[in-house]
Parts: C-alpha cells; sequence; structure tokens
C-alpha cells in the first residue's frame, strides 16, 4: 500500500465518520435542547 | 452541448422537488414567525438560541453551494491539497467561537458588525467598515443567487432565469415571515439533509468503486493529484485560510448569531460547528476523484457530484445531489438576506437616515429591506454575467483588511481608531494592487499583513485606552 493510498484512506474514512456521527450529535443536541425548554 | 439535454433529471421532476421544499420552507418560516412581534425576536430571534440549532446554523451557513460544488473542481484541480485547503475554511469559524463569547459579553445588546465598529473606533472607520461589509454581501449574495440558477438548470434543465428567481423568491418570503428564527429553524433541517446526502454519497462511492481502484485510476491517470508536496496547493490553502478568516470575522452573518445565541453557548455552537465543516469539502472533494475510476467525462466542474451519484444511484442518486445543492444555497442565501437585512436597517437607515426611529418602525424598514435585498439581487443575477459571479473571489483583499482591526479592538484597550481606518484601506488597496501584479493567491495575505502591520504600529505609536463599557452602555445608535 502506497504512502498516497493510506493517507487518501485515512483522510476520507476519517472525514465520513466525522460527517456520519454529526446529524446524531446535532438530533441528541436538539432533543437535549427541548427537553430542557432551551430551543430557542 | 445543450445542457437541457445533458440534465441528469428531467425539469418536471425539479418542479416537483421544487414546490415540495418551498412549500415546507414557507410553512415553517410562517409557522416560526407568527409570534414574532419584537425587533429582537425578529432580527435576532430573541436572543436566546440553543446549543442545537446554534451549532446547526454556523454549519448550514457555512455549507454553501461553493462548498459542494468547488471543493470537488478543487481536487480535481490540485488534488489531495486542494481538498485539504478547502477544508481550512472552518479554521475561520473556529477561531470565532472565542470571539463570539467576548462579542455576547461586551455588546449584550447589539445588533451588527458594524455596531461594535461606530462603538469602539468611531464613525469614519465604520463608513470603511460598511462599505467593505456591503461590497462583500452583495458580492455573495449575487455568487448564491446565480449558483442556484446555474444548478438548478445543469441538474433539471429548468431555465436559468425561473431557478434562479424560485430560490430568491423562496429565501426571501420565508426570511420574511419568520426573521431569524425562520432561518435558525430552516437552517436545522438543511443540516441533516447535507449531511446525510453527503454520507450516502461518500458510501456509495467507497462502497461501489473503493479506494483501491479509485487510487489506482488517478494514479495512472492524473498522479500530479496524489502528490502531497504540489506547491501551487500549498499557495492556496494559506490564502484560502486568510480569506475564509476574514470573510467570518467581519460579516455580519456570524456576529448576528453570536448575538442571538443564548449566553455561553456561542464558543462551544461556533467549534462544534467548525469540526463539523472540516469533513465536508474532503469528501465532496473524494468524491470527484472518482470520476476516472468510474469512465465520467465530466463538461463541467459543477457537474462531479451529480454525474457521479447519477452513476453509481441512478436518478435517486441526482435527486440526492439536488436536495443536498437546493439545502446547501438556501442555508446560506436566507442567512445572508437577513444578515444583511440588519446591516442595512440597523447601521444605514437608523445610523445614517433616521436616527430617532423607534424599534416598531425599524421592524417594519427591516421586512422592506429583505424585499428590496431580494429584488436588488434577482436584478443583477438575471442578465447572467459571469463576471458578477466572480466577483466574491475579488473581495478577498477588503474582508482580508478587516481581521486584524476587529481582533484587536475586541481583545485590546490600546488599539488605535486611526490606525484601523488605514489598515482596512492601505490593506485593502495593496491587497487589491497584489491582486492584479501577482495573482489572487496573495491578495489576502497582503491584505491581511498590511493590516496587521499598521494595526500593531497604531497600539505601539498612539495606544488609546479604551474602555469597554462604552460598547455596553451606547450600543444602540
Amino acid at each position: 500500500m502506497t504512502a498516497s493510498l493510506s493517507f487518501l484512506s485515512i483522510l476520507v474514512g476519517t472525514a465520513v465518520f466525522i460527517i456520519a456521527v454529526s446529524p446524531v450529535i446535532l438530533i441528541i443536541l436538539l432533543i437535549k435542547d427541548w427537553k430542557g425548554n432551551q430551543l430557542w | 452541448m445543450n445542457p437541457v439535454n445533458s440534465a441528469i433529471l428531467d425539469p418536471t421532476t425539479g418542479w416537483l422537488i421544487l414546490a415540495l421544499f418551498s412549500a415546507v420552507w414557507v410553512f415553517l418560516g410562517w409557522f416560526w414567525g407568527r409570534k414574532t412581534r419584537q425587533l429582537d425576536e425578529f432580527m435576532l430571534a430573541g436572543r436566546n438560541v440553543g446549543m442545537a440549532l446554534g451549532v446547526a446554523t454556523a454549519m448550514a451557513t457555512w455549507v454553501t453551494s461553493n462548498t459542494t460544488m468547488a471543493a470537488p473542481q478543487l481536487a480535481l484541480q490540485l488534488g489531495i491539497w486542494g481538498m485539504i485547503g478547502y477544508s481550512l475554511g472552518s479554521v475561520g469559524l473556529m477561531l470565532f467561537a472565542p470571539m463570539a463569547r467576548r462579542i455576547r459579553k461586551l455588546l449584550p445588546h447589539g445588533y451588527t458588525s458594524g455596531d461594535f465598529i461606530r462603538l469602539r473606533y468611531g464613525n469614519l472607520s465604520w463608513r470603511i467598515f460598511l462599505v467593505i461589509s456591503l461590497c462583500y454581501a452583495f458580492g455573495w449574495l449575487i455568487s448564491l443567487g446565480m449558483a442556484g440558477g446555474v444548478l438548478i438548470h445543469a441538474l433539471t434543465g429548468i431555465e436559468y432565469q425561473l431557478g434562479m428567481t424560485v430560490i430568491i423568491s423562496i429565501c426571501v418570503i420565508y426570511t420574511l415571515l419568520g426573521g431569524l428564527r425562520a432561518v435558525i429553524g430552516t437552517d436545522f433541517i438543511q443540516t441533516i439533509l447535507i449531511l446525510v446526502g453527503v454520507v450516502v454519497l461518500a458510501w456509495l462511492a467507497i462502497d461501489k468503486v473503493g479506494f483501491d481502484r479509485i487510487h489506482q485510476s488517478v494514479l495512472e491517470e492524473r498522479p500530479e493529484l496524489l502528490n502531497l508536496l504540489m506547491p501551487a496547493a500549498i499557495m492556496f490553502l494559506f490564502n484560502n485560510l486568510l480569506f475564509g478568516i476574514g470573510e467570518i470575522f467581519h460579516s455580519n452573518v456570524w456576529w448576528s448569531r453570536a448575538f442571538a445565541f443564548r449566553e455561553g453557548v456561542g464558543f462551544p455552537a461556533y467549534l462544534i460547528a467548525g469540526l463539523m465543516w472540516v469533513p465536508i469539502p474532503i469528501v465532496a472533494g473524494f468524491v470527484a476523484l472518482t470520476t476516472p475510476a468510474l469512465g465520467l467525462n465530466v463538461p463541467a466542474a459543477d457537474m462531479v457530484g451529480p454525474m457521479v451519484a447519477a452513476k453509481l444511484l441512478g436518478v435517486g442518486g441526482a435527486i440526492l445531489v439536488f436536495v443536498i445543492v437546493f439545502s446547501a444555497l438556501a442555508s446560506s442565501l436566507d442567512s445572508l438576506l437577513a444578515a444583511t437585512s440588519d446591516f442595512i436597517t440597523q447601521d444605514i437607515y437608523h445610523g445614517h437616515i433616521n436616527r430617532n426611529a423607534s424599534d416598531a418602525h425599524l421592524h417594519k424598514v427591516a421586512k422592506i429591506v429583505i424585499i428590496s435585498l431580494g429584488l436588488m439581487t434577482w436584478l443583477l443575477c438575471l442578465p447572467r454575467i459571469s463576471t458578477l459571479a466572480s466577483l466574491l473571489y475579488f473581495m478577498g483583499p477588503f474582508v482580508a483588511s478587516a481581521i486584524w482591526p476587529i481582533v484587536a479592538g475586541l481583545y485590546s484597550t490600546k488599539a488605535n481608531s486611526t490606525a484601523a481606518s488605514l489598515a482596512m484601506l492601505m490593506g485593502t488597496g495593496l491587497g487589491l494592487y497584489s491582486y492584479f501584479a501577482i495573482g489572487f493567491y496573495v491578495a489576502a495575505l497582503v491584505s491581511a499583513v498590511v493590516s496587521m502591520l499598521l494595526v500593531l504600529i497604531g497600539m505601539w505609536w498612539r495606544p488609546e485606552s479604551y474602555d469597554w463599557r462604552q460598547l455596553n452602555s451606547r450600543s444602540h445608535v
């Protein structure tokens, strides 16, 4: 495996993981704000 | 090539999606705005926005059509560093996090970034800043309006003028009905759509094509894109970083959110939004790198995402990209309309035309300004003059010149008013000179360096001893 392939795989893999968990984090925060009556 | 014939979706599908989204956004705008009576509620969502909506609105606003469309283009031009360089746009959001907390603390009654410059540096700096901010806001509005028309046309074959008119009208209507609350509420839904859409697209590329095949094809056809030491890309990286910081630090789009967020929310919201934004251009760029492996001949860089999606997932993939692009456009356009309206209402109308206007009167003026901005943007976008679309890129030296006056003004009592005015003027002037004499990639850099030197010289030579309480006590004009 070349350095550029490893770099590309790790870079994109990490990026996809962060994007995938982001909506989950946002929805958890939304529910928390909603329950605490702190939405806006 | 006739774009109508080459469009991935047919116009009927395009109209159906547009109609569905338009109905949802307008309904939500009305719903969230139906009880809005006060100016603070309309302009700043009651100054009580919580963490979830705060993160989402900062994130969605910074994901523009450029993020999803220009990042693939840069990946195909500058390779891996193009993707990483674009993702450095998030640094501005993260650096703004501590500033948002300080802005909220120093100006608890503030409305715009102009309020701060006026109270901190006086009228001359304020007026120079107004020109910079308004030029930038119009550049961004026009680029978004034109991108909307062009992308809707490319994806669905719907005429440019019609697509552009629809997207501007929808954003104007729901911003008008619900103010910042409608903008922030819809931003949350748009953020979820963008994130889910991008992750599905990336997953398809990895699953159906694979890293090995993508890497091998790029290595055979465009090996320079995998070069980790590409000099042009590294130059671009620094310029993009400073441009992004300048855009965020000066623009009222971000200041109005700092004022709107509940106390304690600004810092974490901007930091988390920045972290969530980093991977978007990387993944959008990666999708572009699949084109050699898929054997796609892309007619225009804008079409990379849609073509890859259509190849991997058929019509469903094209619809997915349309939803991502529409969400990215609307989330930025609505924010810009609201923030620019606040800026014109407070700094131009209230500050220069009618200093005794009541809050109720300003509320009406803000609504008229939103309609006028929409109309003006529509008129300027109508002829589809390509030079206007690139106006935003020309704004690098303008916005970079404001970075140091803002940072020094927020954190040091010694920052000098005359030096701040000179920093903005000279930074912009020399930045523009270098834009033409050397190239676009140094313009923001030169502007920021000149501006920094002048601000630092001013602080050393004629230090002021500013009283922070002035920001609190005289926030209103």
